[in-house]
């Protein structure tokens, strides 16, 4: 049970994204729908390329917009890093030995021999390399804004109002809920004695999940009552507009030409 | 004549399970008045607070608000104001400001109206350097204020308030209580605060009625309803606790024949003073 308040504190430590989102750092002061494109366009290099040169210059300008954004350097690496293994991992470890190549070494195992190519290890690591571009890329625009400022943006980008309303919802509430399972999982703490057995420690975590679902339901009902109170028609209106100002325009240039460069790299290189 | 802003006619209300949480309840509120539903847990306050906005249609009876039978109207959003018991459930938007935007954007009034509007609750509620904040960051008495400026920017002629004081230290429920105060210096607002604690309503509110397993068994004057301990002890209810402590100090010394049970602190300080005066002119 200790450790699944460990895990449920540490996910929400992962999740809570808004500790550095209030500052006053270079992106900060971009415009949010902007930064969005920047990353995307970010993003689509990263994915348009198959050699690792232009990922590390991506993944160089990524880095240092965090840095120029105040945003601590280790913390930053650290939390983009940690996402890579979840996307990265399935398909990037069989890569070293899937691959047809020149052999880099062998491992042998009981009878079984399995061959590490050089290609494969390149393939892995510009995957990984790909991969982690990507999620810092993200993890940039999240850490520097507003999450309501990026449901705004939804908004803007005309993504349907029911999944911006369901993701806004999921995210003001899941702390919420962390924190009602939390409590819950030191209740259940405080009452066990001795040690649970694996069967024991599943079935009492299936209750906790279930009670955790009947609660939920119920706290929907009540915040459907209460939107419904305030007049809810069905749609959350904004109530900000969009504003983009000369520095924004520049930003927007000045990573257009990074994207621009980091696939100038790649097809310059192989044109030659 | 006063203008009749609710009535119930012989209302009752049953959940999906079955369970009846209200009963025959007949009752009517009239403009600007202040009403105080008490009564234990579990004994349908909430639910008649529910009935009252026109969030939930009685299983019988009628109930109507302006005259009119309460449904899913415009008029009554507009009008009618609820602030939910538990002020998580009430904020749900990524921040404060949005949240106290909800309702007025969606009676479709213009941006500026409603920036003003947000900035006239928020100025009301002392909340103004948490507008951008998101609404899990703030404390249960911040929350709790939060709750009561989504509901103030939309402006209603009737507010209605479930057990406001819950899960709130003694500072933020003393500020809670100046808030409400102010609130009720406005001849127009009704006021109806469903609660079972009974400490902060004598001098707030004019009427209480008696709630108890969806049955009204009380009615009438604060001093008559909340200060009666019979009634208060058939509700499972204490009087506000100035009034018992001086009901205690009154059947222990006969003599001193107090005028008048006090139920507030002001009440209370003058029939000290009462006291005092009284001993040193006897000695």
């Amino acid at each position: 049970m200790a450790t699944l308040r460990t895990f449920l504190k540490t996910f929400e430590a992962i999740i809570y994204v808004e500790r550095y989102s209030t500052s006053n750092g270079l992106l900060h002061k971009i415009d949010p729908g902007v930064k969005l494109c920047c990353v995307a366009g970010f993003i689509v290099s990263a994915i348009s390329v198959r050699t690792v040169a232009p990922l590390i210059l991506l993944l160089v300008a990524v880095t240092a917009l965090s840095v120029a954004s105040r945003i601590p350097l280790k913390f930053f690496l650290l939390r983009s890093v940690i996402f890579v293994p979840v996307f990265a991992a399935v398909i990037a470890l069989p890569l070293p030995f899937l691959t047809p190549g020149a052999p880099l070494a062998q491992i042998r195992y009981d009878g079984l021999v399995a061959t590490i190519t050089a290609e494969g290890t390149y393939r892995a690591a510009q995957f990984t390399l790909r991969v982690l571009v990507c999620v810092a890329s993200l993890i940039l625009l999240v850490l520097t804004t507003r999450t309501s400022e990026l449901f705004h943006v939804m908004e803007g980008f005309r993504v349907p109002r029911v999944f911006v309303t369901m993701t806004s919802l999921t995210y003001r509430f899941i702390f919420l809920f962390i924190n009602e399972a939390y409590r819950m999982a030191l209740a259940r703490e405080s009452r066990t004695i001795t040690g649970m057995r694996w069967l024991e420690a599943l079935r009492s975590l299936a209750n906790m999940v279930s009670t955790l679902f009947i609660r939920a339901y119920e706290r929907g009902e009540r915040v459907y009552l209460a939107m419904n109170a305030r007049a809810y028609a069905g749609s959350f209106e904004s109530p900000g507009g969009i504003s983009i100002a000369p520095r924004d325009w520049f930003f927007a240039a000045a990573s257009f030409a990074v994207s621009l460069a980091a696939l100038s790299v790649e097809y310059l290189r192989l044109g030659c | 004549m006063s203008e009749v802003v609710i009535e119930l006619k012989d209302v009752g209300y049953a959940y999906p399970d079955g369970f009846v949480a209200i009963n025959g309840v007949n009752l009517w509120v009239i403009k600007g008045e202040r009403l105080a539903i008490v009564g234990p847990n579990g004994a349908g306050k909430s639910t008649l607070l529910m009935i009252m906005s026109g969030l939930f249609s009685p299983s019988k009876g009628n109930v109507y608000v302006f005259g009119k039978a309460a449904t899913e109207s415009n008029r009554i959003r507009k009008s009618v104001g609820v602030v939910f018991q538990d002020p998580d459930d009430q904020l749900f938007c990524p921040t404060l400001s949005e949240d106290v935007a909800f309702g007025p954007l969606n009676f479709g009034l213009q941006k500026e109206h409603v920036s003003a509007r947000v900035a006239d609750a928020l100025r009301v509620m002392r909340l103004e350097r948490y507008k951008d904040k998101p609404p899990h960051h703030l404390s249960a008495g911040e929350k709790k204020k939060a709750a009561l400026a989504t509901v103030l920017a939309m402006q209603p002629e009737i507010l209605l308030l479930d057990e406001p004081t819950a899960n709130l230290d003694p500072r933020s429920r003393h500020e809670l209580e100046g808030i409400l105060h102010e609130l009720c210096k406005n001849p127009n607002m009704t006021l109806i605060i469903a609660t079972h604690d009974t400490n902060f309503l004598p001098g707030l509110v004019d009427r209480a009625l008696v709630l108890n397993t969806g049955h009204i068994i009380a009615e009438g004057s604060v001093r008559n309803v909340l200060l009666d301990p019979r009634i208060m002890d058939e509700a499972n209810l204490e009087p506000p606790i100035i009034a018992r402590l001086f009901h205690l100090v009154a059947e222990k010394n006969r003599e001193l024949m107090l005028e008048s049970i006090p139920s507030t602190v002001d009440e209370a300080l003058y029939a000290i003073d009462r006291l005092i005066g009284r001993v040193k002119s006897a000695s």
